[in-house]
Parts: structure tokens; C-alpha cells; sequence
């Protein structure tokens, strides 16, 4: 092969032919179609609005008749207890309320993702900082107490009370065999298929007074495993939301993936483990599509008031609740909040 | 791909993440030839290169904020500017199974309109088998190496060298040598 007629010819090629398209076309196009989509609302996105609190929630609500016969939920702030205490849903006893706060890591993250200013979430923000000890740590627990706060504003001190009413009840979409006002969220309408077996089947939806999102889903319930799994989406736009919590024996389990446009947005998911028969453990991770970051934190339950969080960077943060404060130490430094 | 290239590339296509519209036209005109010589191996014609290059670089803009921090920009616009053309090809030749070895024998050719491009490009696919022109075009205009094109027409590298040095060869003695002088360029 002629190195130098290949050589000649590759120029002459490769100047024979000049793209005719410009960059300000494409930008124009691209700005053309970006009007032509419907605008999105980043602000109050529809996963945001009704984020793990709703979606538990909604879990609960559609579980509570199904399986325990009970129409009433009060949520309650005490610490983390036996993993056999635990009930299909975290939010339905004392004993989830450690798992319900670390799972509302999710609506933090994804709500200050969101913002695109600064387009980080809390511990995303701490990854990226290179300070001392002193400062990651303050920082650290900056961002712990960021993301209890929405339990703790909601939970703490307020109790939610969910109650089924049993009837007929016309929605948007439908008419309905069961009805739960649901604080904070909006209004539940859903029927359940209980002709299943173990197996029920259910769809609904949600209103709150801005919009109504649907929902679908199923329960399994036999010897020892209690499931469900719930699609909740807005049906005008290709955004939902997949929640799947199951309980077997000694693990509880309680995903949660956020899909915008019909793509992987975020996915967070929560492992209660019991370690043994006294220590259970909380496995939390998360991963945040827009940014590529994830993480992954363990919360390990020392005795109703005293936490251990791993993670992070950190070796173990031992956290205190005492007299409605919460005290976060790690080696000679310590951090009170209220 | 010149280390030098592949390096402008990689810094501007690390830039048009941060700023997608703002860094967008020096993005662009880096890629822009390869991108099209790309989508004109598959389908053979100039102006629909040039539209489903638009498309591509659209598509490019409307995911770049999605796009994995270790995605590169440029990585993702190639699989799309190859799925567009490739959809394209489907469009006109749904019989075709283009998932195919050796599907690149049979894409594009005749499809173009006579004379749609540069006359030296059209002298030159006129002298190759529709197999050797890709290869050529992907070596050459698109600047990629065996091994790339390997992957993208699923065929050994072996077999791709050889297919180019063969095709240099029937270019050497087959091109009008007029197209060689310095006087003309196209």
C-alpha cells in the first residue's frame, strides 16, 4: 500500500466535503422542540410532591384493611425496637420509625436534586468536601438533620391518623371502594381485587388540589412474607414512580425508583436487617441518575436511644436521642441539635 | 483519531456538560465532520446525513442533563447519529435484518442520489465495493481505528485491514489521477 497516496488522498477526502449544517441550526431546533414540549415543572414535580412519606403512606393506607382488619394508623417517634415487631409498612409502628426517617432521605435528595442550584443533595454536598474533620463531621450532620427534618416536621409531635372509610366514592377517574384522607398528600380513593388468593389487586388514585396521579398494584400475603408493589403515575406525562416494600422473616425491604420521561431518575432503597436477635441494622442506598452519585449509609440500633451511623467516610457516628435533643458524636467532637 | 483530536474532544466535550448551549458550537465544530461521515457510511446520501446529523446533535442537547457524569458526550452523540441512520436504513429496507454480520455490505448502497455529494467521494465509492467505501469512509473521514470500526460493523480487525489496504489499492489504480493534482480539491 502507497503510504503517501493514501496520506494525499485522505486530505483531499477529508476537504472535499464541507457539513453544511451550522450550530446556531441545530440550537435553533433544538430551542424550537424544547418550546413545543409541554414545560415541565421541576418546582413541584409530581414525585416530589408525593414523595416516600406520600407513597408509604398510600402503601399503608391500601395494606391497613387488607391484612390486619385495623382502619387507624397513628405513627409514632419512638426509636427503632425488635425487627419482629415490624409490620408490612415502616410507617405502621414504633419500630419503623428509624427506617422511616432514613427512607426520607429519598424526597430530600431528589427535591434539592431538583433545584438545580446547586443541583446537589445534602450528602452529595459532603462528598465533594475536602475540609478537616471537624468541618466534614459538622457537615455530616448538617445533612443527616436535613434529611430526618421532613419526618420529624411531619411525624414528630403531629401524629398522622389514616383512616379507611369503606363506601362508595366517586373520583376522577372512577368510582371507588375505599377512601383515606391522608395528611400532608391529598386524598386516596382505591378498590381492591381480593378474589386473588394470597394475591390482591388494586387500583386508585390520588388527589391532591392540584393534580390527581393514578395508582396500581398488588399485595401478596402468605406464611411469612407480606408484599406489595405500587405504581403511582401521572398519567398525562410518561413520570412514575415504583415502590416495592416486602417483609420475610427476619428482613424488611422498601424500594423506591423515580422515573422521569420514562427514564431512571433516582432509585433509593432501604434494607432492615436484623443482625441478631437484639441489633437490627438499617442498609440504605441511593442513586441520583442526574448527578451519577450514590452512596450508601448503615444505621446500626444500639438501644432505643443510641444510633450508629456508618458511611460516608466516616468510621461510626454514635447518635443520641436525649430530652428531645439529638446528640451526634464522633471521636472528641460532639453536635447537640434540638 | 490523532491524540491531539481525541484530546480537543474530550476537553470540549467535558465542557458542553457544564454548559450545553454555550460551549456547544466549539463542541460542534470539532465533531461535526466525523458525526456526518459516520451517518454517510450507513446511508450514502448527503442530505440526509446532514439531517439526521441535526437530529442527532438535538437529541445530544435534549439528554445532555441526564447524561452520566462518566458517559462522554461524544461517545453517546456517535451510538445516536448510528441509530438514526441505521433507523433510517430500516425505514427504507425493513426486510434487511441489519442486526446482521455483514449487513454493512448491503446498507446504503445504490440509495443515494447520484451526484448528492462531493464528486471526488462520489469517483471514490464508484471504485468500492459498499463494504470497502464504509470501511474507508470510517478509517479516513470518521478517523477511527480498526479496532473501533471493528466493534461498530462487527467484523475481525483482520479482515477490516485488509479490506482497506485493498481498497487503497484499487484507488491507487483505478482514481483519475486528476483528482490527485493540486489544482483540484472536489
Amino acid at each position: 500500500m502507497d503510504e503517501q497516496f493514501e496520506k494525499q488522498l485522505s486530505e483531499k477526502v477529508q476537504n472535499s466535503y464541507e457539513v453544511k449544517t451550522s450550530a446556531e441550526d441545530i440550537l435553533c431546533d433544538y430551542h424550537a422542540k424544547q418550546k413545543a414540549k409541554k414545560p415541565f415543572n421541576y418546582k413541584v414535580p409530581f414525585f416530589a410532591s408525593l414523595g416516600t412519606l406520600a407513597c408509604a403512606a398510600v402503601a399503608l393506607a391500601i395494606v391497613l384493611p387488607l391484612s390486619f382488619g385495623k382502619t387507624t394508623l397513628t405513627p409514632d417517634a419512638s426509636s427503632l425496637g425488635s425487627l419482629t415487631d415490624i409490620n408490612v409498612s415502616p410507617l405502621k409502628s414504633k419500630e419503623g420509625t428509624l427506617a422511616y426517617e432514613v427512607s426520607s432521605v429519598y424526597p430530600l435528595l431528589k427535591r434539592l436534586g431538583l433545584q438545580k442550584i446547586p443541583a446537589k443533595s445534602p450528602f452529595l454536598e459532603f462528598q465533594d468536601k475536602k475540609e478537616g474533620v471537624e468541618e466534614r463531621f459538622e457537615s455530616f450532620v448538617e445533612s443527616y438533620e436535613k434529611v430526618q427534618s421532613p419526618v420529624r416536621d411531619g411525624f414528630l409531635g403531629t401524629s398522622a391518623d389514616l383512616t379507611a372509610n369503606e363506601g362508595s366514592f366517586v373520583g376522577k377517574n372512577g368510582t371507588y371502594d375505599y377512601q383515606v384522607v391522608i395528611p400532608e398528600v391529598g386524598t386516596l380513593l382505591y378498590s381492591l381485587d381480593k378474589s386473588l388468593g394470597n394475591w390482591s389487586k388494586f387500583s386508585g388514585e390520588v388527589s391532591d388540589n392540584e393534580k390527581t396521579y393514578s395508582l396500581e398494584g398488588r399485595t401478596i400475603t402468605t406464611n411469612g412474607r407480606e408484599n406489595l408493589t405500587l405504581k403511582l403515575y401521572d398519567s398525562e406525562d410518561n413520570d412514575y414512580v415504583n415502590v416495592e416494600q416486602d417483609k420475610n422473616k427476619s428482613i424488611f425491604f422498601f424500594s423506591y425508583s423515580v422515573f422521569e420521561d420514562g427514564l431512571l431518575s433516582y432509585t433509593f432503597s432501604m434494607s432492615l436487617l436484623q443482625l441478631n436477635s437484639t441489633t437490627p441494622s438499617i442498609v440504605l442506598t441511593y442513586y441520583l441518575a442526574d448527578d451519577a452519585k450514590g452512596g450508601t449509609l448503615q444505621i446500626v440500633w444500639k438501644n432505643r436511644n443510641v444510633y450508629q451511623i456508618y458511611g460516608e467516610g466516616f468510621a461510626k457516628i454514635l447518635l443520641t436521642y436525649q430530652s428531645n435533643q439529638r446528640i451526634y458524636s464522633y471521636l472528641s467532637y460532639v453536635i447537640t441539635e434540638e | 483519531m490523532e491524540n491531539a483530536d481525541k484530546e480537543a474532544i474530550a476537553q470540549a466535550s467535558k465542557a458542553l456538560k457544564k454548559d450545553p448551549e454555550g460551549q456547544f458550537a466549539p463542541f460542534y465544530e470539532l465533531t461535526k465532520k466525523r458525526v456526518y461521515f459516520l451517518i454517510y457510511s450507513y446511508v450514502h446520501d448527503s442530505a440526509l446525513s446532514e439531517d439526521l446529523l441535526q437530529n442527532a446533535y438535538v437529541r445530544l442537547l435534549e439528554k445532555n442533563h441526564s447524561l452520566a457524569r462518566s458517559l462522554n458526550p461524544y461517545s453517546y452523540l456517535c451510538s445516536i447519529a448510528k441509530n438514526l441512520a441505521i433507523d433510517e436504513l430500516r425505514k427504507r429496507r425493513p426486510q434487511v435484518d441489519l442486526d446482521e454480520e455483514g449487513v454493512s455490505e448491503v446498507i446504503g448502497e445504490n440509495d443515494a442520489s447520484p451526484g448528492d455529494t462531493a464528486p471526488l467521494l462520489e469517483a471514490i465509492k464508484s471504485l468500492l465495493s459498499p463494504f470497502e467505501f464504509q470501511v474507508y469512509i470510517l478509517h479516513v473521514l470518521d478517523e477511527k481505528t480498526f479496532k473501533e470500526i471493528s466493534r461498530e460493523v462487527r467484523r475481525p480487525q483482520g479482515t477490516l485491514t485488509y479490506t482497506y489496504s485493498a481498497a487503497i489499492d484499487k484507488l491507487q489504480k483505478g482514481l483519475d489521477p486528476r483528482w490527485m493534482s493540486n489544482s483540484r480539491n472536489s
